[in-house]
């Protein structure tokens, strides 16, 4: 349960939320995602109220859940292009190949996804925030399941949205790049928002 | 113009997958062929009597076989992810329940288009002369039964006993749409004026508006965390 959070994320910036199992970073995100009301207290996500403007934060706001988002039955690239549709951005076919030869699945882009390893579906669930300009991106647990090549691919990934303007928030266990470089580091513990120190050793 | 795309998007990706995986129509067929022969085996080579019986037995098996793909409705989206994918999307998330409801129509639609002529075969009823009107009340009362399953389906998908719950909430729902597809396709087949079934497709068109207004304005708060 989370109590008493308080939290300004400047734009453009990227925030790691950290804290152990349970402690409410998924929870967090999905409030500010607009998925999950908050019993109490209220919030602004890009100027727009978190209790009204579900539908205008969601327009401008790409979310990778920790489990990801994909059909058993549909290829990478249906995938993907349901998805595009999803937020009525339909993507040229050529885009679509290129976006999935992008995060490493230029060679699966047929395969249905049923065949896909864990590490190969996370890619495509990252493949998802290329698809249109995005204002706030919040992935959690972005680099589980990756070999060496995915936590690079989600550095890269997470440096140009923020290179873009986009504003990142991370809830992450695993420290990559992006955690590393991240403008902020903060902890949930007991369900209160505490500074830490990022994992290069500054100060949050 | 966004909500019509979004709902074509599940439509097109939930039929994709059926075609793909056949796993909702082989079963409903199967399903729906075995309770239609269960019932006249019950009743024995009494043709008359299967004749006055035949749009209940007709109808009881379209319901039970819909429950079976109404049960399945978030399926494809659990297995995928949870219903988050979706309802990230942006806008009005009733494009979730109207491309859902589009999609158990259809496929509902398509097994009746096997099941009216098998009936029709089973228990010896002309059918071809009276198509028009069977598929008008076809249409109604597939939509009423799609209707509301599709909404009692999304507020079932997060319980424990969904698979019973769905069953015990939606048949007395079902009450109302099964007493005018019943009623309507009997005084058709036997012979009827269409007007004389007025009463009871002015009953199916009721129920088919009411549950679609009442269903599409409250299905935010079915799918709501």
């Amino acid at each position: 349960m989370l109590r008493g959070i308080d939290l300004t994320v400047e734009p453009g910036t990227s925030l790691v939320l950290t804290g152990a199992n349970g402690a409410g970073k998924t929870t967090l995100l999905r409030i500010i995602a607009t998925l999950l009301k908050p019993s109490s207290g209220e919030g602004t996500v890009l100027g727009l109220s978190l209790a009204d403007d579900g539908e205008s934060i969601r327009a401008a706001t790409g979310y990778v859940s920790a489990r990801g988002f994909a059909y058993d039955d549909l290829t990478a690239a249906e995938n993907l292009r349901f998805a595009a549709r999803l937020v009525d951005r339909p993507v040229p076919d050529e885009r679509i190949a290129e976006i999935l030869v992008g995060v490493g699945l230029g060679d699966a882009t047929d395969q249905t996804v049923r065949t896909f390893s864990t590490g190969m579906r996370r890619r495509l669930a990252l493949a998802v925030l290329r698809l249109r300009p995005l204002r706030l991106a919040l992935l959690d647990e972005p680099y589980a399941g990756l070999d060496a090549d995915g936590v690079a691919l989600v550095d890269r990934l997470v440096g140009e949205l923020v290179a873009a303007g986009t504003t990142v928030i991370l809830a992450s266990h695993q420290s990559g790049e992006a955690t590393r470089r991240a403008t902020r580091a903060l902890r949930i513990e007991q369900g209160r928002l505490v500074d830490a120190a990022t994992p290069d050793g500054r100060a949050g | 113009m966004a909500m019509p795309g979004r709902v074509a998007a599940i439509v097109w990706k939930d039929l994709l997958i059926e075609v793909r995986t056949k796993a909702s129509f082989h079963s409903m067929l199967a399903f729906s062929a075995l309770v239609l022969f269960v019932f006249s085996f019950a009743i024995g080579p009494d043709t008359p009597l299967l004749r006055r019986i035949a749009a209940g037995l007709l109808w009881v098996a379209i319901v039970f076989t819909g429950l079976l793909s109404l049960s399945r409705t978030y399926q494809s989206e659990e297995a995928a992810g949870g219903l988050e994918g979706l309802r990230m999307a942006p806008g009005d998330p009733r494009f979730i329940y109207l491309g859902k409801l589009a999609g158990n129509l259809l496929l509902l639609l398509a097994l009746e288009v096997v099941l009216f002529p098998a009936a029709a075969v089973l228990f010896q009823i002309e059918m071809l002369p009276h198509a028009l009107p069977l598929a008008g009340i076809a249409l109604l009362g597939t939509l009423g039964i799609s209707t509301a399953g599709t909404f009692y389906a999304a507020l079932t998908l997060h319980l424990r006993a969904r698979e019973i719950m769905l069953p015990l909430l939606l048949i007395p729902a079902l009450v109302p749409p099964l007493l005018g597809a019943v009623n309507a396709t009997q005084l058709v087949l036997d012979g009827n004026p269409f007007g004389d079934a007025a009463l009871w497709v002015r009953l199916l068109v009721a129920y088919d508006v009411v549950f679609f207004v009442v269903c599409t304005w409250l299905f935010p708060l079915a799918v709501e965390d």
